[in-house]
């Protein structure tokens, strides 16, 4: 009864959501809580997705989420107004405290040595925690709630000054452990990184410490309020590091680290009434955006300059490319002109009586000779074509034409190139009116391409054309019993040079052009042209589409 | 991780988990605490005071 009286005079304001209340009186309290909860929180969940087998990212997310606890349940300390929510978040938070340290020790331990810790360590870091973590519900913890002069506060018992103790041993566990890996490692980029990395925890922790430390000797609990901003100082170190390092793996630009940090902390400045703390919260966003500013511009101009630089080379490489290509092209068409008079010399003295008369081996030598320079002119026609469809040199001289006609032209040419490797040919039309707007002599060849290639590439077994009219459109196909392709080279079928592994084996004369042709030719009469198989050795089938 | 550290951990886990539902059970609901209306009634008790005795 006098318990219910003294509480009813103290007129403590409800409480909304667990942390709204006007029981807390400064509006600091919410921001010093609020705004290193958040970036905490969002940093360990996004360093846990993007890693959440990796040891250093679990240790990180382990402590930034604990962390996220404790500003919560002490926010709920500062504003509930009921004795059992003071005491029972109370010691959850002196509990998760000093699992902060510990969390900390072993972050700094596996990052610096670049693997987990050795289980004595952690044993030893174990039974330093174990008083607190087996007498946290106990009267050594908190040894009641103080109702007198309204207080609204759990007084502490002995394990707070114990753990008060082993935070500040942690603190000098970690300071001796980094100095020490300082001392031993050589290499200047991990010497700065475990500077950074020993720096940024070591002031978030002393901070933090010199905050609770300064609260529960002092009983005055607004100042150390500040210590509590000691975690976005750790995280600014991190996000540094992120920058720089791509600490975690993780690749983030300082563009939206800056952003992230300015949005936070104008979200904050909304929590805050007076115009004292809000000049304060400016200053401290002016010094951030100064020194993150720095480097971001230092990062930007980088950036441009690397930019530049590759830009420059691009423009340098493409000129080198193109000479290249011409002399290629003009090596090419030098090459077709000897052959070209080779053939014609080939020609004349088998047909030319002037010449004199040929003997039979004589003969049979020059019509080698002859057809070894057709399929060397062939070769190098097929590399030409294949760089002026590529370059959109060739002129294509489109009009109405009858594409049955020049499938059944086409077809007729190739059949007994088909017979003559023992193969069935089949020809089959469905359909009427296959009249297009085409390039007769340019479909010619994609056509003819076409079919050879499917005669070129099946060793024995058949191969079957198909033509169709559907509607609006005439589809061509080339069914073939040949090698077949699987799903890598389907991607480098129509490619210049994009053969398969074996297709040299089946055709040595193989360019690997023919099908870029072809691809060149359809596409250019807004055509489309694809291939399937099931696989390797089981037969392909090659399809042209073209526009009525 | 080894499987030793595993052990080690899920042990450490489980007792702040025990250690969490013992304080909850505790505070929350057998509201099981001393409510101090004076400051004098507030004993001092200390680590020392622990160890070396009132």
């Amino acid at each position: 009864m006098e318990i219910d009286q003294l509480r009813a005079a103290c007129e403590w304001a409800s409480t909304k959501f667990l942390i709204i209340s006007e029981n807390v009186f400064d509006p600091l309290i919410y921001y010093s809580h609020l705004i290193p909860l958040l970036p905490a929180l969002i940093l360990g969940i996004y360093v846990l997705s993007k890693g959440r087998k990796v040891l250093l990212n679990k240790i990180f997310a382990f402590i930034t989420i604990t962390f996220a606890f404790w500003s919560f349940f002490d926010l709920i300390v500062w504003a509930t107004e009921k004795n059992h929510f003071t005491m029972f978040f109370w010691s959850t938070v002196n509990l998760l405290e000093v699992l902060i340290y510990a969390g900390c020790l072993y972050f700094i331990q596996v990052y610096i040595d670049g693997k987990d810790t050795s289980l004595k360590s952690k044993i030893i870091a174990g039974i330093l925690l174990l008083p607190t973590i087996v007498l946290a519900a106990t009267n050594f913890n908190l040894l009641g709630f103080d109702l007198s002069n309204c207080n609204r506060d759990a007084v502490e018992g002995p394990l707070s000054q114990f753990n008060y103790l082993i935070e500040i041993i942690f603190v000098i566990w970690i300071a001796i452990f980094a100095m020490n890996r300082l001392y031993v490692n050589k290499d200047k980029v991990k010497r700065t990184q475990i500077i950074l990395v020993a720096l940024g925890i070591l002031l978030f922790l002393l901070t933090f410490s010199w905050g609770n430390i300064v609260g529960s000797l002092s009983d005055d609990w607004r100042l150390p309020q500040w210590g509590l901003l000691g975690m976005p100082v750790f995280i600014a170190f991190l996000t540094y590091l992120i920058v720089k390092f791509k600490f975690f793996n993780l690749k983030v630009i300082g563009a939206q680290a800056l952003v992230l940090i300015l949005w936070l902390l104008t979200v904050g400045i909304l929590f805050l009434k007076t115009i004292e703390t809000v000049r304060i919260i400016t200053s401290i966003t002016l010094v951030i955006l100064l020194i993150l500013g720095i480097q971001l511009v230092r990062s930007v101009k980088r950036e441009v300059e690397q930019r530049e630089k590759i830009q420059k080379l691009a423009s340098d490489l493409e000129i080198a490319n193109e000479g290249q290509a011409t002399l290629i092209h003009f090596i090419n068409h030098q090459i077709k002109g000897y052959l070209s008079k080779a053939r014609i010399i080939f020609s004349e003295l088998l047909t030319e009586p002037s010449y004199g008369p040929v003997t039979e081996p004589a003969k049979k030598m020059l019509e080698t000779g002859q057809s070894g320079v057709k399929e060397g002119v062939d070769f190098v026609q097929q590399i030409l074509k294949a760089s002026d469809i590529e370059k959109g040199t060739i002129a294509y001289d489109i009009k109405s034409i009858d594409f049955k006609k020049l499938v059944i032209e086409v077809a007729a040419e190739m059949k007994p190139q088909a017979l003559d490797k023992r193969l069935e040919f089949k020809f089959n039309i469905e359909g009427e009116n296959f009249n297009i707007q085409a390039d007769q002599n340019q479909l010619r060849e994609a056509v003819k391409n076409l079919i050879d290639n499917s005669i070129k590439y099946t060793p024995s077994g058949k191969v079957e054309i198909l033509l169709e009219n559907k509607t609006d459109k005439v589809v061509l196909s080339v069914k073939d019993t040949g090698i077949g392709f699987d799903d890598a080279l389907r991607a480098k079928l129509f490619t210049k040079g994009g053969r398969g592994e074996d297709s040299l084996k089946i055709n040595v004369t193989s360019t690997g052009y023919g099908l870029a042709i072809v691809k060149g030719i359809i596409e250019a009469h807004k055509g489309k042209v694809w291939a399937e198989s099931v696989g390797i050795g089981k037969g392909s089938t090659f399809f042209i589409e073209l526009p009525i | 991780m080894e499987k030793k550290s595993k052990i080690f951990f899920s042990v450490f886990f489980i007792l702040i988990a025990i250690s969490i539902a013992i304080m909850a059970y505790r505070f929350l609901y057998l509201k099981d605490y001393v409510i101090f209306l004076s400051e004098d009634e507030i004993p001092e008790v200390t680590l020392q005071s622990l160890i070396y005795g009132n």
